[in-house]
């Protein structure tokens, strides 16, 4: 059974419809990115699946009830960070966490507690109080919050903001371990190499409307057609090449990108050899995420270049 | 029913752990101090000029100026008055006189309780006689005579449940100048409830949804699977219960303030309550007008002042919780705790100021500030200072209304808003 399903859900705030027409669903185990430019629409979205703002049309499913008429059961499944991990800064680490316990009616909640400190590392900071806390301190709490009632389904927005690179590691890590043991995580993100390592499936967003719905492996395996060489005299190789009749090349230092079929690649290495070019790597290019990314949301034609930015920017960033 | 406790501890511990709380008590704390203070300096007051110490030490000082002005009667030469001052003869009847009334209530304050229970019933007696005879004329069939007949028929009435009180249950009149607990418990409400109290109602309440609406932890709340009416309710529960506490808690601590003061004594007083009043307006054929208050007995009785107070301290509390209850719809419908906290404290203001202008205005007892001191309501106090005919069930009422409908608002829309910026 899928764990989440969304059907024709649309969002329409004030005249502007948010979303529109989203069709998803995530499967028990899997890990299904959510990915998109700034104002697509992902937090919209992410706030009608955890039941705070209510679908102008469609229907949104957890474990087959409906987030909206049987909340109760819906919700008991879900564990969710929405945009920031907010915390109350004037009580402790415990204090918070016995406080989302009490509202998820745990039983056993200070063992449960402990358990879950320990898995974000967070034990022997618990007892401090909140505000002294720092930014990526806050967003452990902030998962141990999420991940504290058991939930099948962990629904994340941009939960990697303000982890070092070691945090985030320990991040993915856990997530691809819940998932492991059956549990789903639905992440948004705009940090694509994140989305890259760590996600089964990703849905790319786009001014609402969801323009792609990808296996990761899929995006980013696809041959675009191109070949990577590295050589030792740039000049000399470009010479040779067009003497063999490849004129459409790039030059990156002392990398050589070629427009080659995969089937090429023998005869254009053996041209090489002959020509008495130094030849130290042939590679194959493959597509990266970002690519593929923008390729799909510029394909639409109405992607603005501050969006492109940034993306790109907020990858860099990480 | 387990999961709504459960609600309700969660809002406690972060109540507690709050600053505002301890704002509020802390302003609360400070201002019964302040009022203690100004209470025992008033009583200072009353001892120096006004006790049967005073009298005694005057009535010395009047005796020897009288004397005074017998040498200077029998001497006149010996007199060098200013011209136009009171001539001696003329000085000598207000000194007189001075002494006479200080005799009077120094005889009035060391009698016995037989002789006061004798001439308590004396008084009894009287008023049961003059009240026969205004009942045994044939009243005035109506207008302005038909009225005085039925003010001074109930004045009467009125006088003699608490004399009457008084002799069957033997409690003497406090001699004046004194000040007892129970006196300052009731004086404390009367000035604080219209504005001061409501503010700390305000302070402690406004902000208990917007507050985290402003922090964003709202989206925390509901996204368990408790149901946002019982998020809802369980926070109302504990602002009411906050209310209540810091309220009565205010109260009591003036009450032991009182005790430890000024001793325990002051209990046994009577109290009429279940009083209003009625206000006939005339206008006679030159133009002159003349105004008949007339007490309205039906439900008029006499409690004992201990009673009295601990009913009227629940009265305080109902109408505090009422203030928070408004104050709670603020802040569901504002996102920031500044806008709830600043429109919860403009209505209250603004309420009190409106009721103050609107005097005498068909409005007024329909807006919830008039209301304020219910216990005052219950003592015809409102009614008379109002000039309308206000009862406690009036202020039960109409506070029942506006509490009703703020609560019936504050879950409509909170059940129906998206969380979409928060
Ligand atoms: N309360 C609101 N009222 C009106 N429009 C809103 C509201 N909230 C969001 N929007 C609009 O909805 C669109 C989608 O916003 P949303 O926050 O879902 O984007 P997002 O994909 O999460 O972006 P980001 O990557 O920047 O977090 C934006 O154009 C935004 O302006
Ligand atoms: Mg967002």
């Amino acid at each position: 059974m899928s764990v989440l399903t969304l059907e024709g859900v649309s969002k329409r705030i004030g005249k502007r419809w948010i979303v529109e027409d989203l069709n998803m669903t995530v499967e028990d185990g899997e890990v299904y990115g959510f990915l998109g430019p700034n104002g697509a629409g992902k937090t919209t979205t992410i706030r009608m699946i955890v039941g705070l703002a209510r679908p102008t049309r469609g229907q949104i499913r957890l474990l087959g009830q409906d987030v909206w008429r049987d909340r109760r059961q819906a919700m008991s499944a879900l564990g969710t960070i929405v945009e920031n991990p907010e915390v109350y800064s004037y009580l402790t680490g415990r204090q918070n966490l016995l406080h989302y316990a009490r509202l998820a009616g745990l039983g056993d909640a200070p063992k449960r507690i402990d358990e879950v400190a320990e898995m974000v590392r967070l034990k022997d900071r618990l007892d401090e109080k909140v505000r002294r806390y720092s930014l990526g301190m806050r967003q452990r709490l902030g998962v141990a919050q999420a991940l504290l009632a058991r939930p099948r389904l962990l629904v994340l927005d941009e939960p990697t903001n303000g982890l070092d690179p070691a945090g985030m590691r320990e991040f993915r890590e856990l997530m691809r371990a819940l998932a492991k043991q059956g549990t789903s995580v639905f992440v948004s993100s705009h940090l694509l190499s994140e989305i890259q390592m760590m996600c089964d499936r990703v849905a790319i967003l786009k001014g609402g409307r969801v323009v792609g719905e990808h296996t990761v492996a899929d995006l980013t395996q696809a041959a675009t057609g191109r070949v990577r060489l590295q050589v030792g005299d740039v000049v000399a190789a470009t010479g040779v090449l067009a003497a063999a009749g490849w004129s459409d090349v790039k030059t990156e230092g002392q990398t050589l990108i070629v427009e080659a079929e995969q089937s090429d690649v023998p005869r254009l290495v053996r041209a090489l050899v002959a020509g008495g070019v130094d030849l130290y790597a042939v590679e194959p290019q493959r597509e990266s995420l970002e690519q593929a990314f923008l390729e799909l949301t510029e394909a639409q034609g109405v992607e603005s270049m501050a969006d492109n930015r940034s993306v790109r920017g907020g990858e860099q960033g990480a | 029913m387990r999961e709504l406790v459960r609600v309700c501890l969660n809002e406690w511990m972060k109540l507690v752990r709050r600053r505002r709380l301890w704002v509020a008590s802390l302003l609360g704390v400070a201002m019964v101090g302040l009022f203690a203070y100004a209470t025992y300096h008033n009583y200072q007051m009353q001892q120096k000029y006004n006790s049967l110490a005073a009298w005694r030490q005057q009535l010395v000082v009047d005796k020897q100026r009288l004397a005074d002005l017998r040498r200077q009667q029998q001497h006149p030469a010996k007199s060098h008055a200013e011209p136009g001052a009171p001539d001696v003869a003329q000085q000598m009847q207000e000194v007189q006189d001075s002494i006479r009334q200080l005799q009077k209530q120094i005889a009035e304050a060391t009698k016995s309780d037989a002789q006061w229970r004798q001439e308590q019933a004396k008084s009894v007696r009287a008023e049961q006689k003059s009240l026969a005879q205004l009942q045994a004329q044939t009243a005035p069939a109506s207008g302005l005579p038909a009225a005085q007949h039925q003010s001074d028929t109930a004045q009467t009435r009125l006088a003699l449940l608490s004399d009457t009180y008084r002799l069957t249950h033997n409690v003497r009149p406090l001699p004046s100048g004194s000040q007892d607990p129970y006196t300052m418990v009731m004086e404390f409400t009367q000035f604080s409830a219209s504005v001061f109290l409501p503010l700390l109602a305000v302070i402690l309440t406004a902000d208990f949804v917007s507050g985290e609406s402003t922090s964003g932890t709202i989206k925390l709340l509901l996204v368990r699977p408790v149901p946002r009416w019982k998020v809802l309710l369980g926070k109302w529960l504990v602002a009411c219960l906050a209310t209540a506490l810091l309220t009565a808690g205010l109260l009591a601590v003036v009450w032991l303030i009182g005790c430890l003061q000024y001793g325990m004594h002051g209990a046994r007083q009577p109290q009429v309550v279940g009083l209003t009043y009625q206000f006939k307006h005339f206008i006679a054929s030159d133009g002159s007008s003349t105004d008949v208050v007339i007490p309205l007995l039906t439900h008029a009785h006499v409690l004992p002042m201990w009673v009295y107070l601990l009913a009227s301290a629940g009265l305080e509390v109902v109408a505090m919780m009422v203030v928070a209850t408004i104050a709670f719809l603020c802040s569901t419908l504002f996102k920031s705790a500044m806008a709830s906290t600043a429109a919860a404290l403009g209505a209250v203001v603004i309420g009190f100021v409106v009721t103050q202008f609107l005097q005498g205005s068909r409005v007024v007892p329909v807006l919830f500030p008039t209301h304020m001191n219910l216990a005052a309501n219950w003592t015809g106090q409102t009614a008379q200072n109002l000039g309308l005919t206000v009862s406690l069930g009036t202020g039960l009422c109409t506070l029942a209304v506006w509490g009703v409908l703020s609560l019936v608002g504050a879950f409509v829309y909170f059940m129906r808003k998206d969380v979409l910026n928060a």
